[in-house]
């Protein structure tokens, strides 16, 4: 049994009349450890994916299991937990806490979680170590983002989500972010779902995930992965 | 196209532009609502006041007025209407109410009318309209009565029925008024037809003042002119006051003249007739003492009398017996009784002479003769002696039948000796007549021997039978018979006389009766005398007393006219009137209340705009850098965005006006009608104050507003379109100490650096909860400073619960020994209580000077120093003053001040210490020092008791002493002083009330503002897994914060604004302690907190509802 399992997932939304369908019998799998990437134009339904499989969002049909349990039943409080403990999110814009320095919005994450990573380490994993005690308005976003990363990573999680992290950024910038997760992924062990429109990043992740139109176009292993430094985007 | 973009732009920003509205709305509706009670509970009561006429000012005399007076009050230049009214406070009955004190007025009366509320005008002498208050129905039966004086003599009828129930503006306070019987608070009134009331003088005279008409009674301008129109009243008072006391004692004194001449000639009339009796006393009295001397005379009389008989007694007495004592010899010796014998004898004698004649005289025949002849002459008195003896014994005949008939015992005895005296008088008369026979049978016999005898014979016969008679009779006839008659007349005579003596001692018997008689007669006058002397005695003792007395009560009024107090008109103006005065201050307090707490929310108003539109800009800064972009100027950008603020206050302040005015001042004034009898509210829209509080605010939002946008113009149009540069976070102060700052969470250190970063946010959120606070503290500040101290100094400060005022003092000790003797009396203590002026250089204020003794004085007296709180004694270096007199007068410890002693003197003396004292102005005095300072003597005015039963008790104790003129606790004073104190209870509904919407408007917007611009922060929270509470302690941790910073600043804020708003209802005669508990502090704060709280709570339902989706939006 995969590590993530969708299975027969589909997402509704009632607008008055009208049924949207989001999502419509999708099932996938990932295996532990493993760096994936959904493709997607806007609108295909990676987004959602993304929220059911953080916890942020339930499916209305189907079953989404993860690590053994199967979140789609979990109430709220039960998904609130699997997001402390089990998920680590990456943001498109970052999503610091302004009024924290870069080492205490890590520290806002590690506080919660049972086996926390250690916040200096991360932040170092992240090659931040000389900026810890920085607010992030005096960060570039870049420098952010990995802070987000750091933030997300040091809470130990299942899986780790990221939600265009390089959207935001600039092409260098964003490969130096990019870097990080795969590094994460690869050195740390840590399962990386990543979501982006950007097709040439599909190639650093080891399983690609198309989706259009609230469906699975095609789901593809990539048996060798690229480096991050060798992508053009 | 600008137009339809801000109409856009509110359409879009509803919320935000509707709290604006909210904020606008809320701020104009308590500024106006409170602004405008204070103007509209004085206008409708003024309107009301005008509408019944109102005095504006009252003159009260101790004489009443007469005629003459009102006509010169008429004259005074400026009083318009006056009208001099009479009234008598009396007891009523109705139903099963007793003895309630009511006032009796006069139903037509220009000035003071009431309003008639239900019923009729009464069209008779017994019918009555009553105030609604007194609680009296119609239909109802009234009954008054005086207890010491007879009602008739005030008002014609004594029994009524109320018609009618009226209102009326000079009783609006719950309180109506004192009573004149003995300061009994008054229940109700009743107004009578005008002629119902007796009596020449009118009680008191109700002006009112011609420039008083159009001014308003609430404002100082009134006041002035009113002050005015007083000093030129009591100009005229000044002449014309004495008037009717002189016109009184011009009759008064006749009457007294009149007095002392008929005292004076009952005086003569009663002295002549007094000497007139004591004449005839005494006249009488001679008359005794002359009777007296003659029973005297007489009974000496009697007395040598009664011993002449007595021995004239004695001798006759002796003499009988020896004449007895003969005779009964005599008697003896011849057997027969002496009667016998001396017949017998007398009849020999008379033979022995006749033989003698015979023998002496020749011829026998003649003396035969001459025995025939002295036969016949015996027989003829035989003959005699029979006729006389059958006499007897027909006489005997009728007294023995008498006696037989006879019942009567005296009667009876009377009978009997008459019958034995007849007997012994008829056995006389037998024995005489035989002693005749006999002598008749010698005389025949010497006849027949005569006849046959010759001379010689005869002659020797004759001797031979002389001789035979002598030596019969023991020698010689002659001699037996002359010793004999001797005897027998010696017996006859002596006989008389012993009834001579007999009846001499009746007559001394009946003399001494006669004695006995007088004397009894003498007694009797004797004691009609003396009775007739104590009478006069009696009489001339209570013509004395009369005639004093009628003179000490001639004196006695003479002294009371001389005596009287000088007339003297009181001249009052409406703050002497209870109503109007009370119904003043209450106005004041609204007025202060409706300053103080507007100012808070204009604050807050600008304050939460200023976030409200801070936010707003933000989040149209790319719309703003659009425009710009485009072409549009600052003017038109900044004005698009004052159109906004300005039609967010216009709407606002639109409907504030209308439900702060219609809500608060009818609110706030039918609280009030809790406590006083008003009028229907007479609401209005004060326009210039109105037009000013909707400038204020709308020029205020249109200023922030201003400002925020320019300072978002200054950026370039390009930056303006980029997402606003986050506010750079900055490292807070408390960093630097790493105790503190590494054992803060989070939550807390955000906290720390957001109350740094948002600072319009801070202290907007400050300035409202401290608002808050400050208006809670204010509310019971105001309770603490007002609800206590007449708790405090009435079982505080005054030891004492009752005063027992004294005529005199004569037997004061007395007093004082019969109350100390009930043991329910803690304290007695006699103090000697005047009035006396204090010299300052530039006033002279008068202070009530308590001269005690000072060991008891500090029993009953607990003065204390305010600020160290140390008990100060009374003693003789100096005196204790009053603190609010010493405020008043800017005086301290250690000032020398001139005072008077009871008679006027002055004297200077030393303030020894300030007291804390709420009421009136005292200064304490040692008897010692007074006595030191001005050697006068000192009469006790008034003791003080303690008793826990209060005065009924001491009434009881003290009815049997008569020099009290009254007895008072302090109850009564108490009480309704506390029912003025539960009125403060609407004032600190009103502020908790308005408190409360302070901190909510500032609350709700902080959470608004704060929850709009951390959506994203929030979802991302949640994103990360931070559970609903922990989102939620994220946010309230800084407003928690906020509201305790707030209500920290609020109290010392709250005690500034208590400061002022007793500043402004200060009183000259009390003390208003600025202290305020530290329980209200706590309160406050707690109250605070809850209102916090709800906030919090109402906030944790949109923060649930914030999507985690937001977090991945991008930033606007």
């Amino acid at each position: 049994m995969s590590y993530i399992e969708f299975k027969n997932v589909s997402k509704i939304y009632q607008m008055g009349e009208v049924e949207i369908h989001a999502l419509h019998d999708v099932s996938f799998q990932v295996d532990k450890g493993e760096f994936v990437c959904v493709l997607g134009a806007s609108g295909a339904g990676k987004s959602t994916i993304l929220n059911i499989l953080g916890g942020m969002d339930s499916a209305t049909i189907g079953n989404v299991i993860v690590d053994n349990q199967d979140i789609s039943a979990f109430n709220d409080s039960q998904l609130c937990d699997y997001r402390r403990y089990d998920i680590g999110f990456v943001f498109q814009f970052y999503n610091l806490v302004q009024n924290l320095t870069a080492k205490e919005n890590v520290e806002l994450a590690t506080q919660i979680c049972k086996n926390p990573l250690d916040v200096e380490e991360t932040l170092k994993m992240v090659g931040l170590q000389d900026r810890m005690d920085n607010f992030p308005s005096q960060l570039s976003g870049g420098e952010q983002q990995r802070v987000a990363i750091a933030r997300a990573v040091a809470k130990n999680p299942k899986l780790l989500l990221c939600d265009e992290p390089t959207g935001a950024l600039d092409y260098v910038t964003g490969k130096q972010v990019l870097k990080v997760l795969q590094d994460m992924c690869y050195k740390n062990g840590i399962t990386v779902i990543m979501i982006t429109h950007n097709g040439a990043l599909a190639a650093m992740a080891q399983k690609v995930i198309r989706v259009k139109s609230g469906q699975i176009q095609s789901v593809t292993l990539n048996e060798k992965p690229m480096n991050v430094e060798d992508i053009e985007y | 196209m600008f137009k339809k973009d801000t109409y856009r732009l509110i359409k879009k920003t509803f919320k935000r532009f509707f709290s604006l509205v909210s904020i606008v709305f809320i701020g104009v509706a308590f500024m106006m609502g409170l602004f405008s009670t204070a103007p509209i509970m004085r206008a409708s009561v003024e309107q009301y006041y005008d509408e019944t006429n109102l005095h504006d000012i009252q003159i009260y005399s101790s004489y009443g007025f007469c005629a003459e007076d009102i006509e010169t009050i008429k004259n005074i230049e400026g009083i318009k209407d006056v009208y001099a009214s009479k009234f008598k406070d009396v007891y009523a009955k109705s139903g099963d109410k007793t003895e309630e004190v009511i006032r009796l007025r006069e139903l037509n009366s220009t000035i003071n009318k009431y309003t008639l509320k239900d019923g009729r005008l009464p069209q008779k002498d017994d019918e009555v309209l009553a105030l609604e208050r007194s609680g009296y129905a119609i239909g109802d039966d009234v009954e008054v009565y005086l207890i010491n004086d007879d009602i008739k003599d005030y008002v014609k009828e004594d029994k009524f029925k109320v018609v009618g129930i009226v209102d009326s503006s000079e009783y609006m306070a719950k309180f109506m008024s004192v009573s004149l019987l003995d300061n009994k608070d008054l229940n109700g009134v009743l107004y009578l037809r005008n002629d119902c009331f007796v009596g020449k003088y009118y009680t008191t005279v109700y002006c009112t003042v011609d420039r008083a008409v159009d001014s308003d009674s609430f404002m100082n301008k009134y006041q002035q002119l009113i002050d005015e129109e007083i000093s030129e009243v009591q100009l005229v008072a000044a002449k014309q006051e004495g008037y009717l006391k002189e016109q009184l004692l011009k009759d008064y004194q006749k009457e007294i003249d009149d007095g002392y001449t008929t005292l004076n000639t009952e005086k003569i009339n009663g002295q002549k007739q007094l000497d007139e009796a004591k004449q005839q006393l005494d006249e009488a009295l001679i008359k005794l003492i002359i009777g007296e001397t003659e029973i005297e005379t007489n009974e000496n009389t009697l007395n040598s009398s009664e011993k002449l008989l007595k021995e004239k007694e004695e001798l006759v007495n002796s003499s009988l017996a020896q004449v007895d004592q003969a005779i009964a010899q005599i008697e003896e010796e011849q057997g027969k009784s002496f009667e016998e014998v001396y017949q017998q004898m007398k009849i020999t004698y008379q033979t022995y002479k006749m033989l003698q004649q015979l023998k002496d005289n020749y011829s026998g025949s003649q003396n035969i003769q001459q025995l025939k002849q002295q036969n016949e002459k015996l027989h003829k008195e035989i003959e005699q002696l029979q006729l006389e003896q059958q006499e007897k014994n027909d006489e005997l005949a009728i007294v023995e039948e008498k006696i037989s008939q006879t019942d009567d015992p005296v009667l009876l005895e009377q009978l009997q000796q008459q019958r034995e005296a007849l007997n012994k008088e008829i056995a006389d008369l037998t024995v005489q007549i035989e002693l005749k026979n006999t002598a008749i049978k010698a005389n025949e016999e010497l006849i027949k021997q005569l006849e046959n005898m010759d001379d010689s014979q005869y002659q020797q016969v004759l001797q031979d039978l002389l001789d035979k008679m002598d030596a019969s009779a023991g020698g010689s006839v002659e001699e037996s018979y002359v010793q004999l008659t001797k005897l027998y007349e010696s017996k006859q005579q002596l006989t008389d006389a012993q009834k001579e003596i007999v009846s001499g001692k009746q007559q001394i018997e009946e003399g001494r009766k006669q004695i006995a008689e007088a004397k009894k007669t003498l007694a009797t006058g004797k004691s009609q005398y003396e009775s007739g002397l104590q009478e006069y005695n009696d009489g001339v003792i209570t013509f004395q007393l009369e005639i004093e007395e009628a003179e000490n009560k001639l004196k006695l009024a003479q002294q009371k006219l001389d005596e009287l107090p000088s007339a003297g008109w009181t001249v009052l103006d409406r703050d002497s009137h209870y109503s109007s005065y009370m119904y003043r201050g209450t106005v004041k307090q609204m007025r202060a209340i409706g300053i103080v707490m507007p100012m808070l929310f204009y604050l807050v108003a600008a304050l939460v705009c200023m976030t409200t539109m801070t936010r707003l800009v933000d989040e149209q800064r790319g719309q703003i850098g659009i425009f710009r972009a485009l072409g549009f100027s600052k003017k038109q950008i900044i004005c698009k965005y004052l159109v906004y603020a300005f039609s967010a206050s216009i709407i606002g302040a639109f409907f504030g006006i209308f439900v702060g005015i219609a809500l608060f001042p009818t609110v706030i004034y039918t609280c009030w009608r809790l406590m006083y009898y008003l009028p229907d509210i007479k609401i209005f829209f004060p326009i210039i104050s109105l037009l000013i509080s909707i400038a204020a605010f709308s020029l205020l939002m249109m200023a922030v507003t201003g400002i925020v946008v320019n300072s978002s113009l200054k950026e370039a149009p390009s930056q303006l379109m980029r997402p606003k540069a986050p506010k750079n976070a900055k490292k807070v102060f408390l960093e630097n100490i790493g105790i503190i700052w590494n054992n803060l969470s989070f939550t807390g250190k955000i906290t720390a650096r957001n109350l740094i970063r948002y600072k319009t946010r801070f202290f907007m959120t400050v300035i409202g909860v401290a608002g808050c606070t400050s208006l809670l503290v204010l509310g019971f500040g105001i309770k603490d400073s007002i609800g206590d101290i007449v708790n405090i100094q009435y079982s505080d400060i005054f030891n004492y619960n009752c005063n027992v005022y004294l005529e005199n003092d004569n037997s004061i000790n007395e007093t004082v020994e019969l109350l100390e003797k009930d043991l329910d009396n803690e304290q007695v203590v006699p103090i000697m209580n005047y009035s006396s002026k204090v010299y300052l250089s530039d006033d002279d204020p008068t202070i009530n000077v308590e001269v005690l003794d000072a060991r008891k004085g500090n029993d009953i007296f607990n003065l204390y120093d305010r600020k160290t709180n140390e008990k100060l004694k009374i003693n003789n270096r100096g005196v204790i003053v009053s603190e609010k007199f010493a405020i008043n007068n800017n005086l301290k410890a250690g000032d020398m001040i001139t005072i008077e002693s009871k008679n006027g003197i002055k004297a200077q003396v030393k303030i020894e210490a300030i007291c804390k004292m709420y009421f009136q102005h005292y200064l304490y005095i040692s008897e010692d020092l007074y006595k030191d300072l001005f050697s006068e003597k000192i009469h006790y005015t008034m003791i003080a008791v303690r008793n826990t039963d209060g005065h009924q008790k001491l009434t009881l104790d003290l009815k049997n002493v008569d020099n009290i003129s009254s007895i008072t606790d302090f109850s009564a004073f108490t009480e309704q002083f506390n029912t003025m104190i539960e009125a403060l209870d609407i004032i600190i509904a009103v502020i908790i009330i308005t408190a409360g919407s302070l901190a909510f408007v500032v609350l709700i917007n902080l959470t608004q503002v704060n929850i709009s611009e951390r959506t994203r922060e929030i979802a991302t929270l949640k994103v990360l897994g931070f559970r609903d509470k922990e989102v939620n302690s994220y946010l309230f941790k800084e407003i928690i914060l906020l509201t305790v910073i707030g209500g920290i600043i609020g109290m010392p804020l709250g005690k500034i604004e208590e400061g002022f708003v007793m500043d402004v209802i200060n009183m000259e005669m009390v003390m208003f302690p600025h202290n305020i508990k530290l329980l209200s502090y706590l309160v406050s704060f707690a109250i605070t907190f809850v209102f916090t709280l709800i906030v919090l709570n109402l906030t944790k339902k949109p923060l649930k509802e914030i999507q985690m989706v937001e977090s991945l939006k991008s930033v606007e």
